[in-house]
C-alpha cells in the first residue's frame, strides 16, 4: 500500500507527485505540468510539457500564444494513462469549460486534485464527477459558512427585474473573461433574454471559443459596434477590470452589477462599488465543500487555497485528518479572488 | 416582510436619488396597506423597537454554529447583521416570513421574555436577505440612507 504522502508532495513550484515525476498546477516553469483548468493561477506558461484537456490547451494557446510549452498531451475525461510509476485520469471539475480534477493511483491508493471546482449546475461545462479517494487536495475559495449561494437562476432573474424596472439605463454585469463571461450570457440565452447581448472587447476570444466549442451564447456583440449612447436598456458585459477602470461611464446612466460568489456578502459588494450584486460563482460554495469532502470518502483533507482555516475545523470535527498546503500563487489571478484583494 | 426588506436591502446598494425613489415608489405602488404604512414609517425612522439587542442575537446564534466558525465568519464579514443573516441556519421547514405589520404589532405587545422565541420564530421564516435587513431594522436600529439624507450629506 502505498501512502499518499507519497503519492503527492508540495514543492516550491506546487503540487509534485515524485513516482510520477510531474507537477500540477506549478506555479513556475517545470519540466512536465499537468493542469486542472485554464484559468492563469493555474495555468501558467514555461513549462517543457503540459498535459491537460483539449479545452484547456487551446484556452492556454489563446490566452499565452502557441509556443506556451514544447510539448503538449491531451488528455479525455475518464481516460486513464501511465506516467512514471503511477496512473493518472482527469475528471470533470465542473468549474469552466475543460476543468479537471486529477486522480494519480498506484497499488490501490489514490489522490484527487480538485483544482477550482463547484457542484452548482452550469450550462457551459461538464457537471462535476464525484471522484472517491484516499485523500482530496481541495480548494476553499469559499471556506466559510457565510458562502451559502443561493439558486444562480434566482440570482440572473435579478438581472432582468432590475432592467425592466430601469429600461433607460445600461445594466454592465462585470464578469471575468474566462468561464463567467461565458455563462453569464447561456444563461441570458437560457433564460429567454432575447436582446443582443454586448461585451467588452476582452471578452471577444474566449466567447468566440466557447462558440466554437458548440456552447451556443445567444445574439452576442461587441460594444465596439454600437455608439454606447444607443445602449440604454441593454445588458453589457464587462471585465471586473474595466468596471474598475470606468469604462462603464461610457453608457447612458449605467448600473453597475457583477457575478461572482464574493457578492454574497454585501458588505463586500458595497465596497467596490456595485450597485446589483448577482451571487454567480463558478466555485464550490460552503455547503458544497463539505459535502464533497464526504462524498468523495477520503481520510485526508489537503486545503490548497483560500479560506483554509475554517474547512480544516470543520474536517478535523468530522473525524477527518485535515491539514492546509496554503499554495502561494493560487487564487491571484482567477476573477473571483482578485476581486478579493481589490476589496 | 420580504418586500421591505428587498427594497431595503437594493437601497442600501443604489447611491442614485431618482433611483432609490423609484425603488420606494415601485414598492409603495405595490405593497398593500398596513404594510406599505409601517414601511414608510420605518423609512422616516419613525418606529423604536424594545427588547431587541445584539447580545441577545449573539446568543441565539452561538446554540446554533459551531464557536469557531462564527468567529472566522464575523471576522471576514466585519458586520453582525450580515454575519447572523448569512449564518443563520436553514430551518428543515421554513415558514411563511412574517409580514411588516405582523412583526410591528407583535413587538408592541410581546415581552421581554418571550421575545427571543418570536425573534427566533421570524428568523426561521425569512431567506437571508430578509433576516439581515430584520436584523438591521428590529436590533441595530441602523439608520437607513434615504433621499432626504443623501440631500442633507450632500449640504455639508
Amino acid at each position: 500500500m502505498t501512502r499518499t504522502s507519497d503519492l503527492l508532495t508540495l514543492t516550491p513550484a506546487g503540487l509534485y507527485c515524485p513516482p510520477g515525476d510531474f507537477h500540477i498546477d506549478a506555479t513556475r516553469g517545470v519540466p512536465r505540468n499537468l493542469v486542472t483548468h485554464a484559468h492563469s493561477d493555474h495555468a501558467r506558461g514555461g513549462h517543457q510539457a503540459v498535459v491537460a484537456t483539449e479545452e484547456t490547451l487551446d484556452i492556454m494557446e489563446l490566452r499565452l500564444g502557441a509556443a506556451f510549452c514544447r510539448q503538449r498531451q491531451i488528455v479525455r475525461y475518464g481516460e486513464q494513462f501511465a506516467l512514471g510509476d503511477v496512473r493518472v485520469s482527469f475528471h470533470p471539475a465542473g468549474h469552466i469549460l475543460g476543468s479537471a480534477q486529477i486522480a494519480i493511483e498506484r497499488d490501490g491508493s489514490r489522490v484527487v486534485v480538485s483544482g477550482d471546482f463547484k457542484r452548482a449546475a452550469d450550462p457551459t461545462c461538464t457537471p462535476f464527477e464525484v471522484v472517491t479517494c484516499d485523500a482530496y487536495v481541495t480548494e476553499a475559495t469559499f471556506g466559510l459558512p457565510v458562502f451559502a449561494f443561493p439558486d444562480p437562476d434566482a440570482e440572473l432573474a435579478k438581472l432582468l427585474g432590475s432592467r425592466a424596472l430601469f429600461p433607460e439605463r445600461t445594466h454592465v454585469v462585470g464578469a471575468y473573461a474566462l468561464g463567467k463571461a461565458q455563462r453569464v450570457m447561456r444563461m441570458l440565452a437560457v433564460a429567454g433574454y432575447d436582446r443582443p447581448i454586448w461585451y467588452h472587447e476582452a471578452i471577444a476570444p474566449l466567447a468566440a471559443y466557447y462558440a466554437r466549442r458548440g456552447i451556443d451564447l445567444g445574439d452576442i456583440r461587441p460594444v465596439a459596434d454600437a455608439s454606447p449612447k444607443t445602449l440604454a436598456g441593454e445588458i453589457v458585459i464587462a471585465t471586473p477590470g474595466a468596471l474598475k477602470n470606468g469604462w462603464a461611464e461610457q453608457f447612458p446612466d449605467p448600473l453597475i452589477a457583477t457575478a461572482s460568489g464574493w457578492m454574497n456578502v454585501r458588505a463586500r459588494a458595497r465596497q467596490v462599488g456595485v450597485q446589483l450584486p448577482l451571487v454567480i460563482s463558478d466555485h464550490a460554495d460552503w455547503p458544497a465543500l463539505c459535502a464533497t469532502a464526504k462524498d468523495v470518502g477520503a481520510g485526508e483533507l489537503w486545503v490548497t487555497h483560500g479560506e483554509t482555516e475554517a474547512l480544516v475545523h470543520w474536517a478535523t470535527l468530522q473525524g477527518i485528518d485535515a491539514r492546509p498546503l496554503d499554495i502561494i500563487g493560487y487564487g491571484d489571478e482567477d476573477g473571483e479572488p482578485a476581486m478579493a484583494v481589490a476589496a | 416582510m420580504k418586500a421591505f426588506a428587498t427594497l431595503l436591502d437594493r437601497l442600501s446598494f443604489e447611491p442614485a436619488r431618482n433611483a432609490k425613489l423609484r425603488l420606494i415608489a415601485t414598492y409603495l405602488a405595490t405593497e398593500p396597506d398596513p404594510d406599505r404604512g409601517y414601511g414608510l414609517a420605518a423609512l422616516t425612522g419613525s418606529l423604536k423597537f424594545r427588547h431587541a439587542t445584539p447580545k441577545l442575537v449573539r446568543v441565539l446564534l452561538r446554540e446554533r454554529v459551531d464557536p469557531v466558525l462564527f468567529n472566522l465568519s464575523h471576522e471576514f464579514v466585519g458586520d453582525l447583521s450580515e454575519t447572523v443573516a448569512l449564518l443563520w441556519p436553514e430551518p428543515e421547514e421554513r415558514g411563511d416570513p412574517p409580514s411588516l405589520s405582523e412583526v410591528v404589532t407583535t413587538l408592541e405587545t410581546t415581552s421581554r421574555a418571550a421575545f427571543p422565541a418570536q425573534l427566533t420564530l421570524w428568523l426561521d421564516g425569512l431567506d437571508r436577505v430578509g433576516t439581515a435587513q430584520a436584523h438591521h431594522r428590529i436590533v441595530a436600529d441602523r439608520r437607513l440612507v434615504t433621499p432626504r439624507q443623501d440631500r442633507a450629506r450632500a449640504g455639508r
